[in-house]
């Protein structure tokens, strides 16, 4: 966090005193009626909406939908709507008439529908923003999205016209900083933003742009039970006469049927499937006595990006701290990791990239040491081929070692494990896999090499640390990620992401899919 | 009954008083009805539970008819304000510039609950031509014939022995003439070295302490503030302090409304609960920023004030003479708090004394093989400004010791100037856990440490310094001096859990700690504080609707509550304290 005035403080609570909230309603005939056309269309599917033929179809129409929905952008602007999505969308229902012959002529209708937004110009949502900056205002404006993902299509749009030269494209989590305002527009429900976009106001004046048939408007509502507050200037103004508009996620459930003249905001939102992601992506080689799966915890990060991390007690993420005065860079145990953090991942080149830096720290030794290593391990993998996990631990155990079982022997075999904690275990494996007489001097060398890993570590932290002291970590905060080039010998390029969700249960994947980032689809 | 806004609340205890003042009773019912036709929506069960509960003492309830009619001697609205004017009026009239919050509280004291805004209002209105408002101070100045009081405080009797009253302005005044005469009397009888410390070899200089703590003289010209409870001082406290810019330059600015918010927030928090049960006041806010430091700046000026410490000098004086020789002591002498060592009790010319030997070197290990230094002896009641130094006062322990020259105590001025009444030599010796700060390290350092505060007086001129000065951050202390908060880091590893004493306090600053950390502190009030943007603000808001629910024993007194800026929402609540 930069530093912090008192002044902008007071600007921050001069917000709350004086904001004001103007809705403004957006309307087009011909995408309200793909909008409840497609609504029409998934509840007509009846059970059949979980089959996988319609499943692509379902998904790319209400990703359209949503993003047009999300962004003042044109329906057929080629970052949403691109000649491919169109291909794509006519391909999944060239058999319907086969499979589906009773929905064929309303998947038909439907795909007709998006045919003709995707080629309209039309842009609603930035008509209203011309008439809203029709003269151009002194200071900062800010337009918020709900998605990074559409800030560049949202970008380009704007460009071409100096109205909006002062206007800035933002994300929600920039408003979390002491960000001050002249005017705010917040484009898609406000279901969709966090309360305090509305609640904790960064800006004098708000415009929230909506759909018309988008249930919802934003009121404040009490945080605590008898709380002491002062009205909000958005207490006086008035309320919809219309119930079912001012519905929210409630009325989502059947009360909201398909006669229902309007959406709610929850409705429009693409769903994710967190556990439909892991299985799709996850690849465990279970059923192996060597295999070397992971317990990961799968989690979603922006941009439509996923990754499986460790799930180990002991496991660690690199993560940009952006909290203190100048941005940290830590290792934070993958257990901690939290919504709204930010992860480093290596997005460029395989493996393992501390292995060749450190190897090369090493030097003419490294050659040496990985073959001492490899042998141990090999040896280790032949005694269990040969009595099993269960066997080799009890042997373990009685040659001295006091933290032998079947899930440490695993452990222990594996290519990334370099040592034990406890030099009674190694010295008991050692003589387990006849190393030598002299454990001692074995444990030494994987010390030297357990330093070397760690040393590589630090080096490539440094570099990165390096590189974000450099870097307008701004850009961070507001599209999520952010990409850092170190040379390649030193691992190649970084990203930081910020998470969005984590997952709830645990996927085993394979080590190499481990802290690797993928790309969802979603 | 659905929550009731504060404002909601007022409106409609006004509107129910002016409805049944014509004599009238009515049920819940029927006043609901008819306040809804004046544009007041309530149902009869927000009116039973807000009459019932705010309005007891201006409405009685008839359980046989179930009707509501005013007590007789009620004032309706007209005459309310007549009398607010006129308490107002009586209290102003020492000449004494006062803000809102202020004569609210005071007014609340005289049994006369209203809000700073009704202060404002009546006394920009009503009383325009007889009071002043400084929109710079944010005070109100009488402009009519001030009336003198005699100055408050308790009668201190200069006897030796006797309890000195550190929360009292005449023990303050007192004690100073007490120990300067039994300096003037040291110095003139012990002049010779007396036998006992004849005896001591390799003393090379021997004084005896002859900067006796004095009242700085522009101090006692400051004008007395008459009948002010702890709770006005406080706030008067919190009213004088100024914003200096961080460079120094500059003009010195009030503190803005919302940080005043916070201060009282503090001193509210601090003064509620009991043995059994104590008070947890949460906040939603806007940010986050410096609400925590403001807050922990009220609650530790609310309980050097109201919280009267008492020392006895005899047992002071006795505990001090018991400890082996050697102990390391803190020492405040004129300006300096210097890090010195006690070098056993003697008697000089039937004087019971204490010799505490100022060492030379900074490294104080080296008292144990050498003895360098001066050496004071300190009668009884000078032994005050020595306190015991464990190492322990601040957690970095004794790694900065100071020698000889002592460290310069820059604040002592600024503490003096903005306590006024309180014994600061005492504040900045002796440790007391008052606050504890769960947050985020580098943030409130930086707004605890980095925030330039003055006081601006006639008298003293302008002291500066930072709220770390008053607010004493164990964790944020250079070195060995005396706390009176603490801080615990909200995202730690290490578990945030009190080691010894309980605080009266304990500031969450911010969802994370709180989630995390709470349960260790069920045994003092709770000031919640949680930033709206946070992303764990929603769990941390279910978490205290959750508690709130299950654990609440009774509702904070809310019209002790000081009035929150737009953007703040609190609640407050009692629990059963652990």
């Amino acid at each position: 966090v930069r530093a912090t005035t008192l002044d902008s403080v007071t600007a921050v609570y001069r917000c709350s005193e004086t904001c004001d909230v103007q809705l403004h309603k957006l309307d087009h005939t011909g995408f309200r009626d793909f909008c409840f056309g497609l609504r029409a269309f998934e509840r007509a599917l009846g059970d059949d909406v979980t089959d996988d033929f319609w499943q692509v179809f379902l998904r790319r129409l209400k990703r359209y939908r949503f993003e047009v929905t999300a962004a003042p952008v044109s329906f057929h602007n080629p970052a949403i709507a691109g000649p491919e999505l169109l291909q794509e969308l006519e391909s999944c229902i060239e058999h319907c008439d086969s499979l589906y012959p009773t929905l064929a002529s309303r998947a038909t209708a439907l795909l007709g529908a998006y045919r003709e937004l995707s080629t309209c110009s039309d842009n609603p949502g930035l008509r209203v923003l011309f008439d809203l900056f029709e003269e151009t205002q002194p200071g900062r404006a800010g337009l918020l999205l709900s998605e990074a993902r559409l800030i560049q299509p949202v970008e380009k749009t704007l460009a071409g016209h100096s109205r909006f030269s002062d206007l800035e494209v933002l994300t929600q989590s920039q408003l979390r900083e002491d960000m001050q305002l002249v005017r705010l527009v917040v484009f898609g429900p406000a279901r969709w933003y966090g309360d305090f976009v509305f609640s904790a106001p960064r800006a004098a004046r708000i415009d929230h742009l909506q759909y018309r048939w988008i249930a919802g408007a934003w009121r404040p509502e009490p945080v605590f039970p008898g709380s002491i507050r002062k009205a909000y200037p958005s207490d006086q103004q008035g309320q919809s006469s219309d119930p079912e508009e001012g519905a929210t996620e409630q009325g989502q459930d059947g009360t909201n049927g398909s006669g229902s003249r309007y959406f709610t905001p929850g409705e429009l939102v693409p769903t994710l499937n967190m556990g439909e992601i892991a299985r799709k992506f996850g690849q465990a080689r279970a059923g192996t006595w060597y295999n070397e799966d992971v317990e990961t915890r799968l989690y979603l990060l922006e941009g439509g990006w996923g990754v499986f991390l460790d799930n180990d007690e002991q496991a660690s993420v690199l993560t940009v701290d952006l909290e203190g005065s100048v941005p940290q860079l830590r290792r934070t145990p993958t257990r901690e990791i939290e919504r709204g953090m930010f992860i480093l991942l290596r997005t460029e080149g395989g493996g393992d990239y501390i292995v060749p830096i450190a190897n090369r720290l090493m030097g003419a030794e490294a050659t040496r040491v990985r073959e001492l290593q490899k042998l141990w391990k090999l040896r280790l993998r032949q005694k269990v081929q040969q009595y099993g996990l269960q066997r080799v631990s009890e042997m373990l155990r009685a040659l001295g070692s006091v933290r032998a079982n079947p899930g440490n022997v695993r452990r222990w075999m594996w290519e990334r494990s370099i040592r034990t904690q406890d030099f009674q275990d190694f010295r008991a494996l050692m003589k387990l896999t006849d190393m030598g007489d002299k454990p001692e001097n074995l444990w030494r060398i994987m010390e030297y090499l357990d330093s070397a890993h760690r040393d590589a570590g630090r080096k490539i932290r440094e570099l990165l640390l390096k590189q974000i002291l450099n870097t307008d970590v701004s850009e961070l905060v507001r599209s999520g990620r952010m990409d850092f080039q170190l040379p390649q010998a030193e691992g190649g390029r970084f990203s930081a992401f910020r998470v969005e969700r984590v997952g709830s249960e645990t996927t085993m994947v394979s080590p190499y899919q481990e802290g690797h980032p993928f790309q969802t689809g979603e | 009954v659905p929550p009731v806004d504060v404002v909601v609340r007022d409106s409609l205890l006004k509107a129910s008083i002016r409805l049944l003042s014509d004599g009238r009773p009515r049920t819940a019912t029927q006043i609901a009805d008819a306040l809804r036709a004046r544009g007041i929506a309530a149902r009869a069960a927000t009116v039973n539970a807000i009459l019932r509960q705010d309005g007891k003492s201006a409405f009685r309830f008839d359980p046989a008819k179930l009707t509501y009619s005013l007590v007789a001697n009620t004032t309706t609205g007209s005459t309310l304000r007549a009398r607010i004017y006129q308490k107002l009026l009586a209290i102003m009239k020492d000449g004494r510039p006062r803000d809102p919050s202020t004569l609210s509280s005071m007014l609340t004291g005289y049994d006369i609950p209203v809000d700073r805004s009704t202060v404002f209002s009546i006394l920009s209105s009503d009383g325009r031509d007889l009071f002043r408002f400084d929109p710079k101070t944010y005070t109100y100045c009488y402009l009519g014939l001030v009336e003198q009081h005699e100055p408050a405080g308790d009668a201190v009797t200069p006897d030796t022995g006797k309890q000195v009253t550190l929360g009292s302005a005449k023990a303050r005044s007192a004690a100073p003439a007490r120990v300067n005469g039994a300096s003037t009397q040291a110095t003139t009888k012990l002049s010779a070295p007396s036998t006992a410390s004849a005896s001591a070899p390799h003393i090379p200089q021997t004084a005896l302490a002859t900067d006796s703590p004095k009242v700085a003289p522009q101090l006692r010209q400051e004008p007395p503030r008459p009948h002010l409870t702890p709770l006005e001082q406080t706030r008067a406290c919190i009213s004088s302090l100024r914003i200096a810019s961080p460079g120094g330059q500059g003009a010195l600015t009030p503190l803005p409304e919302w940080a005043r918010f916070f201060a009282h927030t503090g001193i509210y928090t601090a003064q509620q609960g009991d043995s059994n049960n104590r008070t947890v006041v949460a906040v939603a806010v806007p940010t986050r920023k410096y609400a925590a430091a403001f807050a922990a700046l009220g609650i530790v000026t609310g309980r050097a004030l109201q919280q009267e410490v008492k020392i006895d000098l005899e047992e002071h004086f006795r505990r001090i003479c018991s400890l082996p020789k050697g102990t390391m002591l803190r020492y405040m002498k004129k300006e300096r708090q210097l890090r010195a060592v006690f070098d056993g009790p003697d008697v000089v010319n039937g004087t019971p004394v204490i010799r505490v030997r100022i060492q030379n070197n900074s490294d104080a290990r080296r008292y144990e093989t050498r003895v360098t230094g001066t050496t004071d002896l300190l009668t009884k009641e000078q032994s005050i400004r020595v306190e015991v130094a464990t190492g322990e006062e601040t957690k970095k322990g004794l790694t900065s010791l100071v020698g000889g020259a002592g460290k310069r105590v820059d604040e002592k001025t600024l503490l003096s100037c903005y306590f006024n009444v309180l014994d600061v030599e005492s504040y900045i010796l002796r440790s007391r856990l008052e606050c504890v700060l769960i947050g985020p390290r580098n943030l409130l350092e930086c707004e605890i440490c980095d925030t330039a505060i003055a006081i601006e007086d006639s008298n003293c001129g302008v002291q500066k310094g930072c709220l770390q000065d008053i607010v004493r951050v164990r964790d944020f202390l250079s070195d060995d001096q005396a706390y009176w908060s603490d801080f615990f880091v909200s995202r730690g590893s290490a578990p945030a859990m009190p080691d010894g004493d309980i605080p009266a306090v304990t500031v969450f600053d911010g969802a994370a700690g709180f989630l995390k950390w709470r349960d260790h502190w069920r045994s003092s009030n709770w000031l919640v504080l949680l930033d709206r943007t946070e992303y764990d603000f929603e769990q941390a808001a279910e978490q205290i609707r959750t508690e709130y629910v299950q654990n609440r024993t009774g509702d904070g007194d809310a019209r002790m509550f000081p009035a929150p800026p737009a953007g703040v929402e609190a609640v407050i609540y009692q629990e059963n304290r652990e």
